[in-house]
């Protein structure tokens, strides 16, 4: 019995759980080399290169802390986990594992990530690649983000039909059972309802793209020479983002400029600012009442999952250069790109953990009634199910957990004296800048009060 | 009739590579050739990758082969002597792990056999392909060395084309398949007057399932 529950609570999902939370407590403080250790010890990739959520979180502590090249063997790893694309998921055994849907839950099988991840994935691979010096790199990179970018919309079509399409295959002798309680929990104001709603006014980005890839894209073609293609990845942000984002219409300016052969791309400085930690999946529960028969029913605690957003950490940055003063201003909200792809497959989710714990419930109460005269195999089934049904209940709350919540962009000529000052919150930090016509600055806060983390590299020109 | 019997058979051909090639392997869909086709070249309709193998670069490297030999300014103005080619930035703007040198090998090598163009390895966008040139000269002062066997300077030859290029690649969808369109553009520039003497495309397309990423 100890080992039957052992072996459920050893799954992939909880292993996952485990390291995530012992990963944040360092990753979420900026103790980034000790982060990547939990995971992959003093490499930080020493770990089962299978395990997606594990490469997802090294490389990102790998490159708050510099180590460029570590981060991206792991993020490596990561993409040749995130392959599907469209078709690939256009059936509920593809994105859930055929036979687990319900029987038992997603935390059962290994963590397959989500469609903006792999965006970012890609997106991330080239700021490393830009930061190592490998221009050639990045440029692939950012291809392959951008073919993500323009799958996203077909992609997140296919994902929530074969949601739906789970649903379809568990059209059995309790779909009746199963209506009547997904009827109740998504009843008007109720804990669902109200779940949504608080998604919902998150807002979302149109056809699950972010403008920050596209952003860093045109300013990488910009600083290339290749203003046509600048001009139109960075009208393309500006219109994600609403035109909001002052930077973004400046670069677009320069670019289009550049483009009519009006005036060449100066040098400029791009500041990049990840803020804060991103938004996560809690678990919470609400009663589901389960029809045994027309009269029949039994209430029973069943978990969702729901997407937290969590606050920035120091805000924008102030930057002083050549004696200007600029700020970052947000480009890609976290919360609002991961909401998106939530929200999409919400419905679906929903759907099947109800009929989940509708069918295991119905089954559970059939196996009590025909075991309880049944001696010590009785008792063994009574104890067993009841283990298992709860692992299953558990909410599936994975995510890449190390995501900023807030992505800001400056962008600014450079400054003669060739360095800029980076004030974030109380800390102030001088950033020497490299040589050449175009430099890219990381920076990252993690949280209030702790010093930025800065990077700088030059590229193009 | 007969024309319009041989549209029908070819329209129902490329209907029939539409409908089948959602779940097969992925195939050629054009392969536009800008001269002679070589021996066993790729064929529309046979099987293939969705990015780019070998044969890809084979097949483009040849034809732009032929193509510069068919040029008349592939014979150096004036000059008995073949033209001295550096090779210059080559981008690969793909979404592939791909070595642009699997394309410009081939192409040294079929020019260097036309007896047309000698490929200088003393010159290149960031460093020399070859380092050992500029190294061997740091001998001239090493009494260890005959100096008579070391190589001197001023000896060594400047290039007067340079081959700069480009593989591009261009991804749609065509209902549940995916269509990739790579673009391998070459041009060979005269240093000297900066006028590009040579400019070469090849366009291949391939059609396949959508199922994974060009790069997958």
């Amino acid at each position: 019995m100890i080992a039957a529950a052992a072996l459920l609570w050893g799954c992939a999902g909880f292993s996952d759980l485990q390291e995530t939370r012992t990963f944040l407590e360092s990753y979420a403080v900026g103790e980034y080399d000790a982060a990547s250790a939990v995971v992959g010890g003093a490499t930080g990739l020493d770990y089962p290169e299978g395990q997606l959520l594990s490469s997802l979180h090294t490389a990102m502590a790998l490159r708050a802390a510099g180590r460029f090249e570590a981060s991206q063997v792991a993020f490596d790893r990561a993409e040749s986990q995130l392959l599907w694309k469209s078709d690939s998921i256009a059936s509920a055994e593809d994105l859930l594992a055929a036979g687990l849907t319900l029987v038992g839950n997603d935390l059962m099988v290994s963590y397959r990530g989500t469609i903006y991840e792999g965006v970012l994935v890609n997106t991330y691979k080239a700021t490393n690649a830009l930061m190592i010096g490998d221009a050639a790199r990045a440029r692939v990179e950012l291809n392959r983000a951008h073919q993500r970018q323009a799958n996203a919309v077909d992609q997140l079509g296919a994902k929530v039909r074969a949601l739906r399409a789970g649903q379809e295959e568990d059209e059995d002798e309790h779909r009746e059972n199963i209506d009547r309680s997904l009827d109740a929990a998504m009843e008007t104001d109720g804990a669902v309802a109200r779940r949504l709603k608080a998604v919902e006014s998150l807002g979302e980005y149109r056809d699950l793209r972010n403008p920050f890839t596209d952003w860093l894209h045109g300013v990488f073609r910009l600083a290339t020479g290749e203003a046509n293609r600048a001009s139109d990845l960075l009208r393309n942000a500006a219109a994600l983002d609403g035109a909001r984002n002052r930077h973004v219409v400046a670069d677009l300016t320069v670019a289009e400029r550049a483009a009519s052969g009006a005036a060449a791309a100066g040098d400029r400085v791009w500041v990049v600012h990840e803020d804060g930690t991103g938004p996560y999946l809690d678990q919470f529960r609400f009663d589901l009442p389960v029809f045994l028969s027309e009269e029949r029913f039994i209430i029973v605690s069943m978990a969702l999952p729901e997407l937290r957003p969590v606050r920035t950490a120091a805000g924008p940055l102030r930057i002083s250069a050549g004696g200007e003063e600029h700020r970052t201003e947000t480009l890609l909200n976290v919360d609002r790109y991961a909401a998106t792809e939530f929200r999409a497959g919400y419905d679906g989710v929903v759907a099947k953990a109800v009929a989940g714990t509708v069918v295991r419930t119905i089954l559970q109460v059939a196996i009590q009634e025909e075991t309880r005269d049944a001696g010590t195999l009785g008792s063994i089934v009574g104890f067993v199910t009841p283990i298992a049904s709860a692992v299953a209940t558990q909410a599936d709350i994975r995510s890449w957990r190390a995501l900023p919540q807030s992505i800001g962009i400056a962008s600014l000529p450079r400054p003669s004296d060739g360095k800029i000052r980076v004030s974030a919150g109380s800390h102030t930090v001088d950033v020497p800048l490299p040589s050449g016509r175009f430099v890219l600055v990381q920076v990252k806060t993690i949280v209030r009060g702790a010093p930025p983390t800065v990077h700088a590299a030059a590229f193009g020109g | 009739m007969k024309s319009l019997v041989q549209f029908a058979v070819g329209a129902c051909a490329a209907l029939a590579l539409l409908i089948g090639c959602a779940s097969q392997d992925p195939v050629y869909l054009d392969l536009r050739q800008a001269n002679e086709p070589q021996p066993n070249p790729p064929q529309v309709g046979e099987r293939t990758t969705l990015g780019l193998d070998y044969r890809d670069f084979e097949f483009a490297a040849e034809q732009a082969v032929a193509s510069f030999l068919d040029s008349p300014l592939s014979v150096k103005p004036g000059s008995d002597a073949p033209w001295v080619m550096a090779v210059s930035r080559m981008v690969n703007d793909t979404a592939l792990d791909i070595d642009t040198d699997q394309l410009v090998k081939k192409i040294r090598i079929d020019l260097l056999e036309s007896g047309r163009v000698i490929a200088t390895t003393a010159v290149g966008v960031d460093d020399p392909e070859d380092p050992l040139i500029a190294k061997v000269r740091e001998l001239q002062k090493d009494k260890l060395f005959n100096q008579d066997t070391v190589a001197k300077d001023g000896t060594v030859v400047a290039p007067d084309l340079s081959l700069s290029g480009k593989i591009i690649q261009r991804t749609n969808r065509v209902g549940d398949a995916q269509q990739v369109d790579y673009y391998f553009q070459l041009t060979a520039t005269n240093i000297e007057t900066g006028l590009a003497y040579w400019e070469f495309e090849q366009v291949i397309v391939k059609l396949g399932s959508n199922q994974r990423f060009s790069w997958q």
